[in-house]
């Protein structure tokens, strides 16, 4: 599920308040629902759907099933408020699994891919040694002794410059 | 050993306040940094007036290499995941892969210190414990 689309389905439920004609039940799940689709699906869209989320997907599925016990529930009872908030939270709910299953077969395929990736190459020898502790005027010459021009100079100042504002 | 990010480390050399936690974490005996975090760093901070005492800083840091094995890994990384979000995260979105990719790989890594979401969501996607710490 896109931004877009939680934002599409989400304003078409209507506000939470108990209702006659909508069982305390179906307003948990829908409730369990929403809160789950703002909060834990749209952190972890932002951070690049890489989460391990397998435990997630079993609640949903539970919330799934209570939701349709209690839409079959408020057909036999003609409840048409309940009906239709079953319906859009049944909506969401399948969205919002279907994402996390696709997350978490994104994360199956990238530890399959980094384990095979880190089998072919024996570990990098590492021998921890003292790092040299360079003073500004050494680092500002060290392009000097690589015989750059001053143009070439202006260009790695510039190009550094650029660099640290992107990760700061 | 615990790993830092560049995120982390460059709001402590410029000395902004950093939760508890991060303090106990950088007296850790056994911390360290990516060779990609110290060029990162080194880029950052060599040309501005508090290098000397940043240099001593992230001298008393274990670097850790980048060879053939965390190359690998780092590609298989890149060719797996989302590009960011953010556009200023993208420039250096194959350097944040480069960092998971040694943290993944180095033995002993128990912990890696991030400010970076994305980043802590992928070291936590590989097995590898993340703090994600909130810009100060």
């Amino acid at each position: 599920m896109t931004r877009t689309q939680a934002a599409d389905v989400m304003p078409a439920l209507p506000a939470l308040a108990p209702d006659e004609d909508v069982p305390l039940p179906v307003l948990r799940i829908a409730l369990r629902v929403l809160s789950a689709a703002n909060a834990d699906l749209e952190r972890r869209l932002a951070v690049g759907a890489l989460l391990p989320v397998a435990q997630r997907i079993a609640p949903m599925r539970r919330s799934m099933d209570d939701l349709a016990f209690w839409t079959a529930q408020a057909k036999a009872r003609r409840q048409t408020a309940a009906i239709d908030l079953c319906r859009r939270v049944d909506l969401l709910s399948r969205t919002y699994l279907h994402t996390l299953e696709r997350m978490n077969e994104e994360v199956r395929q990238l530890r399959e891919r980094v384990a095979k990736a880190s089998a072919e190459f024996p570990p990098t020898p590492f021998d921890p040694k003292p790092m040299p502790k360079w003073t500004v005027e050494e680092v500002r010459d060290f392009p000097k002794s690589l015989n750059f021009t001053d143009a070439e100079r202006r260009e790695i100042a510039k190009h550094f410059a650029a660099d640290a504002e992107d990760w700061d | 050993m615990i790993f830092f990010d560049s995120s982390v480390l460059s709001w402590w050399l410029e000395g902004r306040d950093l939760p508890k936690d991060v303090h106990a974490f950088l007296a850790d005996e056994s911390r360290a940094i990516s060779a990609v975090v110290r060029h990162e760093l080194v880029v950052g901070f060599s040309q501005r007036a508090e290098w000397p005492k940043a240099s001593e800083r992230l001298a008393s840091f274990n670097v850790l290499p980048f060879g053939a094995r965390e190359a690998n890994v780092s590609a298989a990384i890149r060719a797996t995941s989302h590009p960011p979000k953010k556009k200023t995260a993208r420039p250096v979105w194959h350097r944040d892969a480069a960092i998971v990719a040694t943290a993944v790989t180095a033995p002993g890594v128990r912990m890696l210190v991030t400010g970076d979401e994305q980043m802590a969501g992928m070291a936590a996607a590989l097995g590898v414990a993340s703090y994600l710490v909130t810009a100060p």
